[in-house]
């Protein structure tokens, strides 16, 4: 008798507690969807980064209760790059849902036809931005550590190499301001520490080279060059080298020598009136800059966050 | 007695005389250049520091004023006046030879840079006193040359790279062939099996040892272009750097040349200007002061 009234109990409490785990469960659910909701709607900037990061780490499926279509983590990083874009009236990108893929992808206008983009998180809360037809990762996003680091050398393999056979400049042109755009906005929005590498069309943006040292054979060659597409280079202070375009000036020189740091360390300079122009803007639109970097690509290759990008 | 034997002694009034006469020259001498420099007079202190330079080259005369022999009481403040100097000459130059670049080494003597583009030459020193350039005569020489070729639209090394040119396209094929070299060995190497299974009659042992002999000839000679191909690859990149320190100095030559002409119009105005610096800066000096008084 005692044991039946047990056994009825005990199945009892296990009703029950079946019945408190789906109703959390389904709480969880739809808490999830009211932070998706968030997520596509808000035109509250805050809200939008909380809740990208509330639904990147969500855990939505239970053991009571789990859902058969999903999003990922890399699809709410990349909903929420869209979102701050629309928040600045920026409609630089697509955001479609790949059929065959199963997940979202980002198409721009101009380089759809070659290639296509998302997120590839890694495992700590970091996202890189991923070219899906070289797999290069164009830029890292942490949105919990506030930071984003432009990868020099996929830019420079993605964008300049493989892109300028395919397609017009002005539509790399294009890429190249989204992601100076989306960069921006995450610095003014929410203080975000940012690299932009090659990007960086300051005056104050030195771009370093990866090798500290620098043979002089590499000038060289740009001042034959230059001086057979009459442009010629010219000796600068302190061993450096100058080269004048027509919109901006281009200064080669060791940090050391110029004084501005204690270890020999050549980085590259682009200034230019309106800070408009930038060492990826050079290499765009410049031919034989462009062929003379890439045929001294292991001498000459920009520096990218070595914490980031081994 | 004694006073007979003495040798008599010079007047001593006489040489009081002289010696007053000629400290009293040095005297004059050393304030003249002291005034010429208090009133930044460079003709006249270039006059007093070599007066036999001054006649000869501006005055056209042989004849030098007694002062010539005082020339010597400043050698050892030549440093000094050097860099006095420099200051108007310099200026005078930059606006002359706007491509040459005076560096000070020490102090007065300056080094000639041509041009202002990367690694431009140096080109030799500028000899202040004597208002001379001391150029570096190989450089020159190279110029010089750059500007009898103009004619036939070739550059100083542009016969050189033509030739290493060449020569590099002639190891491109050797490296491309390799594969029909391997198949000609194989071919030899079978028709040398061959041959030294022949069992000739005896009147044929001469013909097969020459046909042996001319089958390893020819696979020695292969050999040795495979080995040729071998470092082909390697003498091809060390071949582009001369190729490109040949071309950076054509470069180089080609701006000093483009430089001249811009200035002078050619390479004979340009001598002719340099040989006679000395009086042309003398005559500006002395041009400028009548400007300035009048």
């Amino acid at each position: 008798m005692a044991e039946k009234e047990k056994k009825l109990i005990s199945t009892k409490s296990r009703l029950v507690e079946f019945n408190e785990q789906i109703k959390l469960s389904l709480n969880n659910g739809i808490k999830f969807t009211e932070t998706l909701d968030i997520l596509m709607n808000t035109q509250d900037k805050v809200e939008l980064i909380d809740a990208a990061m509330s639904l990147m780490g969500y855990q939505l499926d239970t053991s009571y209760l789990t859902f058969p279509q999903k999003y990922s983590a890399a699809d709410y990083c990349l909903l929420f790059f869209n979102r701050l874009m629309d928040l600045h009236d920026n409609e630089t990108a697509i955001l479609h849902f790949s059929e065959p893929r199963k997940a979202l992808v980002h198409e721009i206008p101009g380089i759809n036809a070659v290639d296509s983009f998302s997120f590839k998180i890694d495992d700590s809360d970091g996202a890189y931005y991923v070219a899906q037809e070289s797999g290069a990762s164009l830029f890292y996003l942490n949105l919990r550590k506030r930071m984003i680091r432009i990868n020099s050398s996929a830019i420079t393999n993605v964008l300049i190499v493989s892109y300028l056979e395919k397609l017009d400049a002005k539509a790399i042109k294009h890429l190249e301001m989204m992601l100076i755009d989306f960069a921006t906005y995450l610095k003014e929005d929410y203080g975000f520490s940012v690299d932009l590498n090659l990007l960086d069309s300051g005056n104050p943006a030195r771009y370093e080279l990866a090798e500290d040292m620098l043979k002089r054979d590499v000038i060289d060659e740009l001042f034959v060059l230059a001086s057979e597409n009459e442009l010629m280079v010219e000796a600068g202070a302190n061993n450096s080298a100058v080269l004048k375009l027509a919109n901006s000036e281009i200064t080669i020189y060791d940090q050391k020598q110029m004084g501005e740091n204690d270890n020999e360390k050549w980085v590259i300079a682009v200034m230019d009136t309106t800070q408009e122009i930038s060492w990826f803007d050079i290499l765009l639109n410049e031919p034989f800059i462009r062929n003379w970097y890439l045929n001294n690509i292991s001498e000459l290759s920009i520096k990218s966050d070595p914490l980031i990008f081994k | 007695m004694m006073k007979d034997n003495q040798f008599s002694l010079s007047d001593h009034d006489e040489a009081t005389n002289n010696i007053e006469f000629a400290l009293s020259k040095k005297v004059e001498y050393l304030n003249q250049l002291r005034e010429a420099i208090k009133q930044q007079d460079d003709r006249l202190v270039y006059q007093l520091i070599n007066q036999s330079r001054y006649a000869q080259l501006l005055l056209k005369k042989r004849s030098v004023s007694e002062m010539a022999v005082q020339e010597e009481l400043v050698v050892k403040d030549y440093p000094q006046i050097q860099q006095y100097l420099s200051l108007k000459l310099i200026s005078y130059l930059r606006d002359a030879y706007p491509f040459f670049y005076f560096e000070e080494m020490t102090v007065g003597k300056f080094k000639i840079h041509f041009g202002n583009w990367w690694d431009r030459k140096e080109f030799g020193y500028l000899d202040v006193l004597n208002v001379e350039f001391k150029f570096d005569e190989e450089e020159l020489a190279k110029l010089a040359k750059s500007f009898e070729l103009e004619s036939t639209n070739k550059r100083v090394n542009t016969d050189k790279i033509n030739q290493i040119s060449t020569q590099n396209k002639e190891r491109q094929e050797l490296v491309d062939s390799q594969d029909e070299r391997d198949a000609e060995k194989d071919k030899i190497r079978e028709e040398m099996k061959r041959n030294s299974q022949e069992k000739g009659r005896p009147w044929d042992a001469g013909r097969i040892r020459e046909e042996r002999r001319v089958l390893k000839e020819r696979l020695t000679k292969l050999t040795e272009m495979d080995e040729e191909a071998n470092s082909a690859y390697q003498d091809i990149k060390s071949s582009e750097t001369d190729v490109l320190s040949l071309a950076k100095e054509d470069t180089l030559i080609g701006y000093e040349r483009q430089s001249v002409i811009g200035v002078f119009g050619d390479f004979e105005k340009f001598t002719k200007h340099n040989n006679e610096l000395y009086s042309n800066y003398l005559s500006h000096l002395i041009s400028q002061k009548g400007q300035v008084t009048e």
